[in-house]
This record gives structure tokens, sequence and C-alpha cells, in this order.
């Protein structure tokens, strides 16, 4: 055999090795679906089934986030890459603007056994994704911090939010979406 | 709300592709965390740009090379260093090429996973890294070179 037919022979063998299915299954619902597993915080990946995606992101400690976007949406894609870097958290919430940063504020501080543990700025979203996207031009061209999201990261005491706080956080004025950390 | 043509061409893609891109960005990477990242974030890219291609599987392909790339920049960059393979009970000669992958560059590797794993011709590969069919040949044979050295 020749060096060529055994590395070819063993790259095949090594590439069976490859996940080559979801990590999670795909959801019920047919706009969402995906898994991931990346740096430290990070929301990042995406994988959908229809209009809109659900972009899933994921600590190296098994926590995945999960956020619905829709690439075709430039504010929507601004979501990706913005949140790199975020402490460990329980919830990411995505905020309209810098503006929104009270509502979410004053909510928390009225709930005890939740707290904030990180907030970011549009600008620092934007420096974020300008870091996460540096080889994709095509990706960052246009978009202004205006355009990102403000974040705010939640820890939440005990199990894991359930879907009734989710839904309360959702409904805040000036929230654009809530990524939930979830281990899988 | 996406066009219905658009999605169905995006959904299709993904099912059709999504386990090849799999292995390209598992021997680019080592690890099917990262591999995963790099697909998604490929598929979210690229969501708009598919329907107006008879055969997105190339341009996904490059993408994802392009995509592991900018992975190794990152970690480079964030000084994450620390191995990143899966913990896969792998054979030992299969140990061997993975370790002999990580040691070549991103190039390199590409142009050894473009002509071994996906049998490309040299123009193409030649194409998708953006140089000429003989520097893409040279690519190929110095890889190979420098992987026999490490496989036994």
């Amino acid at each position: 055999m020749t060096a060529e037919d055994d590395l070819r022979q063993r790259l095949h063998a090594l590439g069976e090795h490859a996940r080559t299915a979801p990590h999670r299954p795909l959801g019920d619902h047919p706009h969402t679906a995906g898994s991931s597993s990346q740096r430290r915080v990070g929301v990042a990946v995406a994988i959908g089934l229809a209009a809109v995606l659900v972009v899933v992101g994921a600590t190296r400690s098994d926590r995945t986030t999960e956020i619905a976007t829709d690439p075709a949406d430039p504010g929507q894609r601004a979501l990706l890459g913005s949140t790199q870097g975020l402490p460990e958290h329980d919830l990411v919430v995505f905020l309209h603007g810098d503006e929104d940063m009270t509502s979410i504020t004053d909510w928390v501080d009225r709930r005890p056994g939740i707290t904030i543990t990180h907030v970011q700025t549009q600008q620092q979203s934007f420096a974020n994704f300008l870091d996460w996207y540096v080889d994709d031009p095509e990706l960052t061209a246009g978009l202004t911090p205006e355009a990102m999201p403000a974040v705010v990261g939640l820890d939440i005491e005990g199990s894991a939010a359930s879907q009734s706080l989710l839904a309360t956080i959702n409904g805040i004025p000036g929230v654009y979406h809530v990524a939930q950390a979830s281990g899988y | 709300m996406r066009a219905n043509r658009e999605t169905d061409v995006w959904e299709a893609a993904y099912r059709q592709h999504f386990p090849a891109l799999m292995r390209v960005a598992y021997l680019m990477t080592g690890s099917n965390a990262v591999a995963e990242d790099v697909v998604h974030d490929v598929f979210v890219a690229c969501a708009d740009r598919l329907e107006g291609l008879d055969d997105p599987g190339p341009y996904l392909r490059v993408s994802v090379v392009n995509g592991c790339r900018r992975h190794h920049r990152r970690r480079a960059r964030t000084a994450e260093q620390a191995q990143l393979c899966d913990e896969i009970e792998l054979p030992s000669e299969l140990v061997e090429l993975r370790d002999g992958l990580d040691r070549l560059d991103h190039r390199k590797r590409a142009a050894v996973v473009f002509r071994y794993f996906l049998d490309m011709p040299y123009e193409e590969i030649a194409a998708a890294l953006n140089c000429r069919p003989s520097t893409a040949r040279s690519l190929v044979h110095r890889s190979l070179r420098q992987l026999k050295e490490v496989l036994q």
C-alpha cells in the first residue's frame, strides 16, 4: 500500500469518529433545533429547520444556550458572537438597547434568588462581535453598535429557570430574547 | 419570515451535507464539539446564500474549512492552547494521524483533507485555498512528507 493510500484510508477511518448527527435532537418546533459546544460562554452556533434558526452556544462545562435568531435579520444576526467572554450564567437576557437595562435590573431587584452576573453594553457586544467574526467582513459589514443587543447575564438560585420564568422575563419591556443555559 | 423556498433549500442542504461537513470539520479540528460549532456557524452564515447554488456542497465545504481556520486563529489569539481533542478512544494509528494533523498548519491540513479525504483535484484544492494548482500540489506533497514522519 502506498503512503497516499494509507493516509487516505486512515483519514476515512478517523473521519468516521466524527459525530454526524447534531448533538441534541432537533426540537419539536420546526423553527427550533440545535446544539453545540464551544467557548466559556458563548452564543454562537445555529441550526434550525425553518425560517427562524436557533443559535446555540455552550460552555465547555456542558452548558448550552439557546437563542432564536434569524440570520437574514441583521439585528438578530447581531446576537451571534455578541456574548463572547461572558462569565458563566444561567440565563442571558438580550435587550434592544442600553436604555432597556433599567427595566431588567429593576425587575431583578424585586426578585430574591436572581442575581445579575454580567452587564454588557451594545458597544461591548459590538466589540465582541467584531472580534468573533474578524475574518468574515461580509458578516460584519454595515453593522454598528446600535444594531447590537445589550446583554445581561442572570444567575438563578436553585434549579434551572422554569418556562414561566422565561416567559415572564421575555415579557419585560425592552427584552429582545432570553437564552437559557442548561446541561446536556 | 424567510421565504418557504429558501427555507426548504436551507433545510435540505443541512440534512444532506451536515454529516459530511462534520467529518471534514472533525478532521480539521480534532474535536467533535468544535466541529459542530464550526458547521453550525457556517449554516447560519450561509443561510441566505444557498438558494442560488446548484450544488451547495463545495461552497459549504470551503466555508467549513475557512471556519476551522478562524477557530484556530481564535484559539491562538486567546492562548487557548489546551488540547481540545475529544476524549474518544482511538486506535493508536488514528491517534498518530490526529496528532500529525495537529502539527500541520491550516493550509497543509486543509490540503490533506481536500486531497485525501474529499478526493478533490488539485485545481479545486487550489481554488479553495486561493492559490495556484502547482502550489496546491506542492502543499499536498509537503504535507504528506511531514505526516509520513509521524505515521508508523
